[in-house]
């Protein structure tokens, strides 16, 4: 049999587009496999894991209740939808919703947001994100997370979270909820701020236009006053709400 | 609401003083050590065998041979506890062995009682509810202190009763988990994320295993709203990398060990709440 030398390129190049595919498979099927399966979600050294977050599932039975350590006038809400792995494969996009019921402190509904965000898969954005979430042991994952922050005119004492009809794939959602610590004083926010390591303070003024070194208390303090920090549920772990455990794992290693 | 706050720190204390007096006849106050001895490696090695040969349910006479006096324990059930032959004390460490009913594979230690405030009796109650199969501890002080020269760090002792301890267990129950608990201040550590926790998990690595993170999660549900960490996850220090025991089982292919470090509140809530322990136990028995 004799070959033309355009056939021999053809071969070549299919040949080379064949070591490409294999290769990537290689890389990133067997580490997506692994994520996808419940036993591949069981070690850190298949894919590295770079975080780890509480969060609290959402229940159509029984909403989950957030108190503040005092009356506040916004909230802050995390929220993050997982989702089935056959929706995760088809799908790019998917909009969820809750509704946020405030209270004041005598428990009077002040009043009652319905919330709609959409979470992405990360690898299908515009600028894909080379990370995956997921919950150890459970099928499916975590779209990208949407934020919340809602003002009151009166003051919160505490919220209900319940979750809404949501885009087929939607599985599960789960939220966090923030309250910004209170001061008395701009002198207790710069103690609060400069009671943290160093590398924590050059974390928190990161998005400074200066060096934490070049700011000045003020601005320092209002740092410290814009800091959201997290609150748990009221009740019982696994009675009153469902406490979950996050992970994020890096995609840009190879197995 | 101040004098419910005081009743209840009272009745705390008095709960942690009648746990204490329970388990007292298994740890010999500490500054009685007169020594710290290490054995020579043939030694070494003959004790490995020796409770090698105990947990497999066999023979104590070896364990005999190498001074070590059996008493059956008055408080624990089915406890076999292998102590230093003699009235002194060389550092030798408490062993407890469950002789039957074994309903946790996982064993108990505290390298650092007495200096870990309360780790040493957590680890007894663990064991005794649990149905672990064992448990162990120190029998001198980690640092030398004014009534007591003779000190030494468990933990830090490749070649030792205790290591030895631990690679027969590991031998005899490949899949089962070591637990080493410790205590850490908060007020040391460098973030304020560590401040906040009131646990550090690591199995030793710089990659925790899949059964780390088991009981992470499990950790997680069980003590919340306290905070659990984990080494190298979201905690940058106290990851027992140098861990004496931790490393040998790794040598040994046990992927097991784990370091436990709990914040001093956390050790006493552990200790005077049966539902948070309860709660607390029943992750290593998954």
């Amino acid at each position: 049999m004799t070959l033309s030398l355009s056939g021999l390129v053809r071969i070549l190049v299919i040949g080379a587009l064949l070591a490409v595919l294999a290769v990537a498979g290689w890389l990133y099927v067997p580490t997506l496999a692994r994520l996808v399966s419940p036993e591949g979600r069981e070690t850190s050294g298949q894919a590295r894991i770079e975080s780890r977050s509480l969060v609290y599932r959402l229940n159509p039975a029984a909403p989950v209740r957030f108190v503040f350590s005092q009356p506040v006038p916004s909230v802050r809400i995390l929220s993050a939808p997982l989702i089935e792995l056959s929706s995760w494969e088809r799908e790019a996009r998917w909009t969820y919703g809750y509704r946020v019921t405030l209270r004041d402190g005598s428990g009077s509904v002040l009043a009652s947001h319905e919330v709609y965000s959409s979470g992405s898969h990360p690898q299908k954005l515009e600028q894909p994100l080379p990370w995956t979430r997921f919950f150890r042991g459970a099928d499916g994952f975590v779209a990208t997370q949407d934020q919340a922050i809602i003002d009151s005119g009166t003051e919160i004492a505490s919220l209900e979270i319940a979750p809404l009809p949501s885009d087929q794939g939607v599985t599960a959602i789960d939220v966090r909820a923030y309250e910004q610590r209170p001061f008395l004083s701009r002198g207790d926010a710069l103690a609060a701020f400069r009671r943290r390591s160093g590398d924590e303070q050059r974390d928190l003024a990161r998005a400074n236009a200066f060096p934490e070194e070049f700011i000045g208390d003020d601005e320092r303090a209002n740092i410290a006053i814009n800091l959201w920090r997290p609150i748990g549920p009221v009740g019982i772990a696994g009675e009153d709400y469902e406490v979950g455990v996050m992970y994020q794992s890096a995609l840009d290693e190879a197995p | 609401m101040k004098r419910l706050a005081v009743v209840g720190t009272g009745a705390a204390l008095l709960l942690l003083a009648i746990m204490a007096a329970r388990y007292a006849d298994l740890f010999p106050p500490l500054d009685e050590a007169e020594s710290f001895d290490r054995p020579s490696a043939a030694e070494f090695a003959r004790t490995r065998r020796a409770f090698v040969e105990v947990f497999a349910g066999g023979s104590e006479a070896q364990l005999e041979d190498l001074a070590f006096a059996r008493s059956d324990s008055e408080v624990l059930a089915s406890t076999r506890m292998y102590t230093a032959i003699g009235a002194k004390c060389d550092g030798r460490g408490t062993y407890l062995v469950r002789s039957n009913k074994v309903r946790t594979s996982v064993l108990f230690t505290a390298p650092h009682r007495g200096f870990d405030r309360l780790t040493g009796n957590l680890a007894a109650q663990l064991y005794d509810e649990a149905g672990a199969a064992g448990a162990a501890w120190n029998t001198a002080p980690r640092r030398e202190t004014a009534e007591c020269a003779a000190f030494g760090d468990l933990a830090a002792e490749p070649r030792h009763w205790f290591t030895a301890f631990a690679l027969a267990f590991a031998h005899t129950h490949p899949d089962a988990r070591i637990v080493q608990l410790h205590g850490f201040n908060r007020i040391k550590r460098s973030s304020g994320r560590l401040q906040s926790a009131s646990v550090i998990l690591s199995d030793g690595t710089e990659e925790p295993g899949a059964r780390l993170l088991d009981l992470s999660d499990c950790l997680t549900s069980a003590i919340h709203p306290r905070q659990v960490r984990v080494f190298p996850i979201d905690a940058d220090e106290l990851g027992a990398l140098q861990n004496a025991q931790g490393i040998a089982l790794r040598e040994a292919g046990f992927s097991g060990f784990t370091h436990i470090e709990l914040s001093l509140p956390l050790r006493r809530a552990l200790l005077s709440d049966d539902d948070l322990r309860a709660r607390f136990g029943q992750c290593f028995a998954q």
